[in-house]
């Protein structure tokens, strides 16, 4: 058992026996190659910014990666860096968007960018046969976070959060998954540190000239 | 019209197509902003419709690389007329394919050959931008909408698209910008690279000139970031609590309460070292629905944060922002939270 889900069980009791059985099953589930074109919504300020700055393609990482100040369905605040991306430009829109119902402030001027992807070593939540090999079903992945900005606590991303850290330390390069902020999206995670040892590349627009791209890592 | 073209092939164009003067505004940013040392000299047209927008198109000389246009405009277009209480988005989707469309057929039937043979070598992209006014649209359903249906960039004020549009444009015409981000992020009247940005994390007003470079998480809200200086701040810089009291429309005793300051030392002096600490973190969130709820007037845009202040909301557990700050006493947590919807964090 990892030290994280020893600890995600201690924090939520109730769920300590699915969160042991998804040691192995994450860690041993069969994985997928995911490839292809895909988006992410961008506030505008981060690309214009980062233009103003030189075009430093080190800020494309800094605006595709996410979870630093929040958490994160499969990845808590400040696990590692994790570039997030979706299968269309609503479900880049809706990801984004994090808390339903009325925002905050009002809509923030925002551009989609198109990101190459080729990763092999992708943990593939969107497959029946892998939900089923870890005991999880859709609805535990589209769970409302289940409690306020302030706690710390969020029982909604207990099992997603536990297959995050498990898929991270056990070297896979990602997850697929559902949406679970628009209805029938898809959404994938790269985890940046384990996209060099199976050649997984991430492919954006280079901040201040598009007709370039910045290849990650 | 070809001779013209082959002579000046970087000439680029923008059709701003909004009714005066909100048309003249933006244009007039687009000119004031554009490099004058730009590869590319930018002209910028105006158009009451996206119809004649296109009907000019086939006139210009130049690649045109954008057309701007306002969702009330689209949607006349498009046959809605009481836009004010138009709530039906897809009519809004609708509008933006129909340009898109119109622009796509534009590309394909125009002769010019030099047009053409630009257009591949540059590989340009022509964009759809949709920026909103006062009209009777859900704002986050209609911005979804139209992106969904093609638009390439949204812009949620006029007041937003006349800082952000250029810097945008600039940054999807060419390379020109790697070559004047330099120059422009050291002119004295430049917005970016933000001051206040930094500031709101520090307890101190740090250089207009600093850039984040390797920036920790909540530092990389740079972009457009601007709260007037008095707002906020005493004259030293400082954080001046009795000034975020008033903005926040409460009580000096109630903001020392919460931050654990004595009341009594702030009232002398409301900026003091001691207590920036403490202030740094409800700067920042006064400071983020300051640049989000920018009004007409500063007063107007103080009225609007103490009222989002006010609104209870659901993350919230229910309870207001204020609520957050004065009874839970989670200023940094409210910030944070705000900092990751700016930021653009996923789900």
């Amino acid at each position: 058992m990892t030290h994280a889900t020893h600890l995600l069980a201690v924090q939520y009791p109730t769920l300590a026996d699915r969160l042991h059985a998804l040691d192995a099953a994450v860690r041993h589930a069969t994985l997928t190659t995911v490839s292809g074109v895909w988006t992410r919504a961008v506030v505008l300020t981060h690309i214009v910014g980062a233009a103003r700055n030189g075009g430093n393609p080190r800020d494309v990482v800094f605006y595709l990666d996410g979870y630093q100040t929040n958490d994160g369905r499969y990845v808590r605040r400040g696990l590692a860096p994790a570039y997030h991306v979706a299968d269309s430009r609503l479900t880049a829109l809706a990801e984004i968007y994090q808390m339903p119902g009325a925002p905050p402030v009002p809509a923030f001027s925002e551009a989609l960018l198109r990101i190459v992807v080729a990763a092999p070593s992708v943990l593939d939540l969107m497959d029946t046969t892998t939900l089923a090999q870890l005991g999880v079903t859709p609805a535990d992945l589209t769970q409302p976070r289940g409690a306020t900005i302030y706690d710390d606590a969020a029982p909604g991303y207990a099992i997603t959060q536990a297959i995050g850290e498990i898929a991270l330390g056990a070297g896979h390069t990602g997850i697929r998954y559902p949406s679970a902020q628009s209805s029938g999206g898809v959404g994938l995670v790269i985890f940046a540190e384990n996209m060099a040892q199976h050649g997984a590349t991430l492919s954006a627009p280079h901040p201040s000239d598009p007709s370039q791209t910045v290849t990650l890592p | 019209m070809s001779t013209e073209m082959l002579e000046s092939p970087n000439q680029a164009t923008v059709y701003v197509v909004e009714p005066e003067p909100a048309a003249q505004g933006i244009r007039e940013s687009i000119e004031r902003e554009w490099p004058t040392d730009a590869s590319e000299p930018m002209t910028v047209h105006t158009a009451t419709t996206p119809r004649l927008a296109l009907a000019q198109l086939t006139e210009s000389p130049s690649p045109v690389r954008a057309i701007v246009a306002d969702m009330s405009t689209l949607l006349r277009e498009h046959g809605v007329s009481d836009t004010a209480n138009a709530a039906r988005s897809e009519e809004l989707s609708a509008a933006v394919r129909s340009l898109r469309n119109q622009f796509a057929h534009f590309r394909e039937s125009i002769s010019a050959p030099a047009f053409h043979m630009v257009a591949r070598e540059k590989a340009w992209e022509h964009l759809i931008i949709v920026q909103t006014s006062r009209h009777g649209l859900d704002e986050t359903i209609a911005k979804r909408d139209a992106m969904d249906a093609g638009a390439d960039l949204w812009l949620s004020e006029a007041s937003a698209s006349t800082a952000a549009l250029p810097a945008w444009l600039s940054m999807k015409t060419g390379s020109f910008v790697l070559k004047t981000a330099a120059a422009a992020a050291r002119r004295p009247d430049a917005t970016w690279p933000a001051p206040t940005f930094k500031a709101l994390y520090s307890p101190f007003a740090p250089s207009s000139a600093e850039v984040p470079n390797a920036p920790d998480p909540v530092s990389r809200l740079g972009g457009a970031f601007t709260v007037p200086d008095g707002m906020l701040r005493s004259s030293t810089g400082r954080w001046d609590a009795k000034r975020m009291a008033e903005v926040m429309g409460v009580p000096l005793t109630d903001l020392a309460a919460a931050l654990d300051l004595s009341y009594d030392t702030l009232k002398k002096n409301p900026d003091r070292d001691g207590a920036q600490a403490a202030l740094a973190p409800v700067a920042g969130v006064l400071a983020m629905a300051w640049d989000e709820l920018r009004a007409d007037t500063d007063t107007a845009t103080e009225e609007r944060v103490r009222q989002w202040l006010r609104v209870r909301r659901p993350p919230l557990g229910d309870e207001s922002p204020l609520d957050g700050i004065l009874v839970r006493r989670q200023a940094t947590r409210l910030r944070d939270w705000l900092a990751a919807i700016r930021l653009g964090e996923p789900e």
